[in-house]
């Protein structure tokens, strides 16, 4: 393994998210946030590690969890609707992933629930080296340090209060959160993954990896001629191509077509912000359900179960309010 | 050299036949020949000129402008006798090979718009040639038309996808030209000669010349092609009433048709009626969890080719 350049560490506990209730659960453990890339330059992925500190080091249920990501794969975003604490949500573009985290960090004077500027810092930061492993140093370290409690002793006092009870701590209270905050319907859930690279974590880089060329065209072969998803598929070649099964399968089958299918894949894949997912199922009257192939195939499945269930309650245009 | 507008183009003999038509030329088409070889020019004579294409895997191969041509010689004289231009754009090359033929031939006629192209431009050197070529929007957009259309554009991406070679290429046109056997290539100087040389022995000196070319190279590294420029096949063979060849020439030509049809195409559409297909197939035989299956195993098969990737490349770059 190359080495890790570490490019930042804050204070920062991890925060339980439960999909059915959509509630947020601050958990009390003492950790860290490490941000930290290969010294390889051609690897251009961030770590993106939490782990316990302190006392809670030695509480063998608290696991370290090691995210890697890809550039322009997330974001680093505040939880506004969070009003007892200071927030923040590792959002991923291309999958429904959500990593929650409160910083543990003291805040600046006596304004404990709000985001201060030595935060902001730290978010803007991180956003950057999200989008750039590789991105320059502007020095935040001196403004973090200023805010933060310069000695061990406030430190300790402010870590160690128990983040339900005491309120006159910078814990949060996150009991009542964020009923406003709706989640996509393919959420995964845990807010903490396993170490390692979760898989959930990769994006699907081409369409052909989760659906292949020779399962289009299967597809388009067993259809019965009478069967009016062919007539729909007829319409859809191009205006001089023949209407018939022959041709449709020699399109299907077409470098062109192929072509076809990078070009979408790495359109969806590299969107990166700029929200060509949701350009595209706008386009094409389906529903939107996030960026990247994944995002996508999700919008297409989500499209036949409106079909097929009409009647069935809106789950609209479901994204996370930030 | 910057894109500046300019799309690239497949490099294939039926989008440079369409090409050349909508640019106003008449009765002129591409074929590729697969091998070098003097009967198989002869084969498609009148043969106008050839334009031979390079592909290299590494930009070290890339051509470069040396002092002095590494066969030849420079003509910086024919400069004013010939059309030739200085490649300004990288993307603009197949056309402007192209045009190096079809605008030094007095045989071929090549329409009102590109006449008036070559009149303009007939007291500029080469360097201006080739700045007023790549502002043309006349052949600039001609150009574009058949390049691939990507889905939902936007401007602040780039053009290109990663893993695409294909900007590592390059186009060298070669005609005969007022009893000379010019080189047009846009990256050197001027026009390089090879000698005397007529329509008559065209297709044997340029197989000499071209071996003494790929000689150069090393074997593995670069891919070579080469269009023969010719008069339209149709019309020779409607002339000596070979029916069976008219035949096999306008299947050719259908064929060429329908791929310039399917390349303006981004298919969207069709992507989506048909992935709704096969999706609707997976869950209402399999159910729901094969879709989150298929989804974790996408994802596997991306980290596969990825770590794949990351193998082969630290395996490259190992002593």
């Amino acid at each position: 393994m190359s080495d890790q350049i570490t490019l930042l560490t804050f204070k920062a506990g991890r925060v339980d998210f439960n999909p059915p209730s959509k509630h947020l659960k601050p958990l009390p453990q003492k950790g860290k946030i490490t941000v930290s890339r290969s010294n390889d330059e051609d690897a251009p992925l961030l770590s993106f590690v939490w782990e316990p500190r302190g006392s809670s080091k030695n509480d063998p249920s608290v696991e370290r969890d090691e995210l890697m990501i890809f550039p322009g794969e997330a974001e680093w975003l505040p939880v506004s609707q969070c009003k007892t604490g200071r927030v923040y949500v590792l959002k991923f573009n291309s999958s429904s992933q959500r990593s929650f985290f409160w910083l543990q960090d003291p805040p600046a004077g006596d304004k404990l629930d709000e985001i201060s500027g030595a935060d902001l810092k730290i978010a803007t930061r991180i956003n950057t080296l999200l989008e750039d492993v590789f991105a320059d140093e502007v020095d935040i370290t001196q403004d973090a340090n200023e805010s933060a409690a310069p000695n061990g002793d406030d430190v300790e006092m402010a870590d160690s209060a128990s983040p339900s009870n005491n309120t006159t701590t910078q814990t949060p209270n996150l009991t009542n959160l964020l009923r406003s905050i709706v989640i996509p319907s393919g959420e995964s859930g845990s807010a903490t993954n396993s170490a390692g690279i979760p898989a959930s974590s990769t994006p699907i880089l081409n369409i052909t990896d989760a659906i292949t060329p020779s399962q289009i065209v299967s597809y388009a072969s067993s259809l019965d001629e009478s069967d009016p998803k062919l007539t729909n598929l007829y319409n859809l070649l191009p205006s001089e191509i023949p209407h018939n099964k022959y041709e449709l399968l020699r399109v299907l089958q077409s470098p062109q077509f192929l072509q076809g299918l990078n070009s979408l894949s790495s359109t969806l894949h590299s969107s990166e912000g700029y929200n060509v997912g949701r350009l595209v199922s706008q386009e094409l009257g389906m529903p939107y359900r996030g960026e990247g192939i994944e995002g996508f195939l999700r919008g297409v499945l989500a499209a036949l179960d409106e079909e097929q269930h009409p009647d069935a309650n809106d789950d609209g245009d479901a994204e996370m309010q930030e | 050299m910057s894109s500046s507008g300019w799309n690239t183009l497949e490099s294939d003999a039926g989008v440079f036949t369409e090409l050349v038509e909508s640019l106003g030329v008449k009765s002129v088409e591409l074929n590729e020949l697969l091998s070098l070889d003097a009967d198989q020019l002869r084969a498609v004579a009148p043969l106008y000129g050839v334009i031979f294409l390079f592909k290299y895997t590494h930009s070290a191969l890339a051509p470069t402008t040396p002092g002095i041509p590494q066969d030849g010689s420079y003509d910086p004289d024919a400069e004013h006798g010939i059309f030739f231009a200085r490649q300004k754009i990288q993307n603009a090359c197949a056309t402007q090979a192209i045009l190096s033929i079809v605008l030094n031939r007095s045989d071929i006629q090549v329409g009102s718009a590109l006449t008036e192209f070559k009149a303009f431009v007939e007291g500029f050197d080469s360097e201006l040639r080739g700045e007023t070529l790549s502002n043309s929007e006349l052949i600039r957009l001609t150009h574009n038309s058949f390049s691939r259309p990507t889905p939902f554009v936007d401007e602040t991406q780039p053009q290109r996808q990663a893993g695409d070679d294909d900007d590592l290429y390059h186009f060298i046109a070669y005609l005969p030209v007022n009893g000379t056997l010019y080189e047009l290539d846009g990256l050197q100087p001027y026009p390089i000669s090879h000698g005397a040389c007529t329509d008559e022995t065209f297709s044997e000196k340029i197989v000499e010349v071209l071996y003494r070319r790929i000689a150069r190279y090393p074997e593995d590294e670069v891919r070579f092609n080469l269009l023969a420029v010719c008069r339209d096949r149709r019309e020779l063979l409607a002339a000596v009433g070979d029916t069976e060849g008219l035949l096999r020439e306008e299947e050719k030509r259908a064929e060429w048709r329908r791929e310039n049809v399917l390349r303006r195409e981004n298919f969207v559409g069709l992507i989506y009626e048909v992935l709704r297909g096969v999706l609707g197939d997976v869950v209402v035989n399999k159910g729901g969890v094969a879709f989150e299956k298929m989804i974790s195993d996408a994802k596997a098969k991306t980290q596969k080719r990825l770590e794949e990737a990351q193998r082969r490349k630290m395996q490259s770059n190992s002593w």
